[in-house]
């Protein structure tokens, strides 16, 4: 019986290795993580980016943050520095798919998309597939044009129930100006946490370039509702009341990708 | 194994935590983070696509990677070029395509859009240096573009050279010369060199040569040389005026028209002319005598129908 002392069980009551732990009063990697984690589904990516940095400076050996931070500096579209982020998490965490998947969309995202399909291929075939692997497999397709883009962020929210799988879904479509396609997931999203007024906010933009405006001003408004001092929510409600009839909206509303 | 360094199953570190590195990433320069995000991105993606060519070519001899590729474009063409067919010389008139047709479409692509580039910029800056620059340009973009596609069937340097400049007299003999003069009747650019009623100096007209000037239309005409007297710095002096002028047409042949000096027939042949400017002095010192000339049909260069440059006062006339 000895010999299976040392063997692992997972422990249902244990917290998981990034949940924020009760104790101590240190601010450990879990604080820092919970942290960067609650900007991130804030929509403040910068300020997360510096957590996710805080996170590794704790515990250098969390994967997670590693790959959180590449994702960061996709958001904040700094692609070349994100390719040379993963490069530099890969050589720490060889064949890691999640790196590798980051890699692939901060290669789609500069326009070389043969890297990315290749790097998108060979994260899916690392053991143990996850939500962010099917996003980057969606976001290569979405680029190039190929039809099969929702199977893979449908699955990618199969995968994992966070409110954050659909959001950044719909983040991904917004770039790609596929504001239809985004509208459904930011709604995905907000199924799974109505009171994300980063949700809502990101609604509102998806409704806003779509030429949906009386529906894009209520989403800010809501969103305002949840967060009052919200700049952006504000910056562009202003705009939309101000604004009237314009040929640009007409043409949006006729043109916008499905 | 215990004391290993790296994990023996996927080859991660097992020293992470103990290593020395930084775990801030690198961050894009406050210059490149203004910029807005379609710039952005077509910078990093030119950059991008420069590296990966220095990449390409690194550790290789530059000579010897483009012999090699020369030699693979001419095998693919059988040595031919890319001509195969009569029908495409014809594509030869349109830079770029073809190359499109041949599966060059990137490099078809690249001849198009430069073309049409310097075309949109000479025809909207026509008449000015800038746009006779980029007039230039693009018939010697036109002409690199066909000994392009034509040339990968000639060897030797002197065979290239004969091309090209067969290339270059056939283009501008076949296309541009036959273009530019047919264009030039309809639509000339002139740039005035001095203010004229409300025409700035520098502003740009367009004139059609083969329009009829009717009544009430502005005409670029050939001024019958004229001289007045006057005092120019307290000496007297002699202003002769000659050259090209613009003026509106009051009437045509045979017209009568009551004027302030007078009542004026105008005679065949000819139409009255009320000059743009009117009586406002060119030269200080000077009376100008009579904004109204009667005018040779023979002497009227065109109508003058639209103005140009400066943008902004882009106009009809």
């Amino acid at each position: 019986v000895a010999r299976f002392d040392k063997l692992e069980w997972d422990d249902e009551d244990a917290p998981g290795p990034l949940e924020p732990r009760e104790s101590s009063g240190e601010k450990d990697e879990h604080h820092w993580f919970a942290m960067a984690e609650k900007q991130r589904r804030d929509g403040l990516h910068e300020n997360a980016l510096r957590f996710y940095s805080r996170t590794l400076e704790v515990n250098r050996s969390l994967v997670e943050a590693w790959v959180a931070q590449v994702q960061m500096l996709v958001m904040l579209g700094e692609y070349p520095q994100a390719i040379t982020w993963s490069q530099k998490a890969l050589e720490l965490f060889p064949s890691h798919g999640d790196l590798l998947a980051s890699q692939a969309q901060a290669n789609c995202r500069l326009g070389d998309f043969k890297s990315a399909s290749s790097l998108s291929d060979a994260s899916l075939k690392q053991r143990g597939e996850t939500a962010y692997q099917w996003q980057v497999r969606g976001e290569v397709m979405t680029a190039t044009r190929q039809k099969n883009d929702r199977h893979c962020f449908d699955r990618a929210q199969i995968l994992s129930q966070d409110f954050l799988v659909p959001l950044e879904s719909a983040l991904i479509y917004i770039y790609h100006r596929a504001f239809v396609k985004a509208q459904q997931r930011a709604r995905a999203a907000l199924d799974r946490q109505p009171d994300s007024h980063f949700a809502w906010l990101t609604l509102g933009r998806c409704q806003e370039e779509s030429g949906m405006t009386d529906a894009a001003i209520q989403s800010y408004e809501h969103c305002l509702e949840m967060h009052p001092n919200h700049s952006e929510a504000t910056q562009r409600l202003s705009q939309l009341r101000q604004s009237g009839w314009s040929v640009k909206q007409v043409f949006r509303r006729l043109f916008t990708r499905e | 194994m215990p004391g290993s360094q790296l994990c023996a199953r996927c080859r991660a570190s097992l020293a992470v935590q103990s290593m020395a590195f930084d775990v801030n990433p690198p961050r894009a320069s406050d210059a490149v983070r203004r910029l807005p995000m379609p710039v952005r991105q077509f910078w990093y993606r030119q950059r991008m696509a420069v590296s990966r060519m220095i990449g390409s070519l690194r550790g290789e001899n530059l000579v010897e990677v483009l012999t090699r590729r020369r030699s693979i474009a001419r095998s693919r063409t059988d040595g031919a070029g890319l001509i195969s067919s009569p029908g495409d010389w014809l594509l030869l008139a349109v830079p770029g395509l073809v190359q499109w047709r041949y599966g060059e479409q990137t490099r078809g692509k690249i001849a198009m859009g430069v073309f049409a580039v310097l075309l949109f910029v000479g025809v909207i800056f026509t008449g000015q240096a800038i746009g006779s620059a980029a007039q230039g340009l693009m018939v010697a973009w036109h002409i690199a573009c066909t000994v392009d596609a034509v040339q990968r069937a000639f060897d030797g340097l002197r065979d290239r050279i004969v091309v090209t400049l067969f290339s270059a007299v056939a283009l501008v003999g076949l296309i541009y010369w036959p273009l530019s003069s047919a264009v030039s009747r309809v639509a000339m650019p002139i740039s005035l060199n001095m203010p004229l009623g409300d025409f700035n100096q520098g502003d740009v007209l367009i004139v059609n040569q083969i329009a009829n000037p009717t009544v009430g239309r502005l005409v670029l005409y050939d001024q019958p040389v004229a001289q007045f007297t006057g005092t120019y710095r307290n000496l007297n002096a002699v202003y002769r005026q000659e050259g090209q002028w613009i003026g509106r047409v009051i009437a045509g042949p045979g017209q009568e028209v009551t004027i302030s000096e007078g009542k004026v027939i105008v005679p065949a042949d000819c139409v009255l002319i009320e000059r743009v400017g009117g009586q406002t002095p060119i030269v200080e010192g000077f009376e100008m005598p009579s904004p109204f000339v009667i005018v040779r049909k023979s002497s009227i260069v065109g109508t003058v129908y639209l103005r140009t440059h400066p943008l902004h006062r882009f106009t009809s006339l």
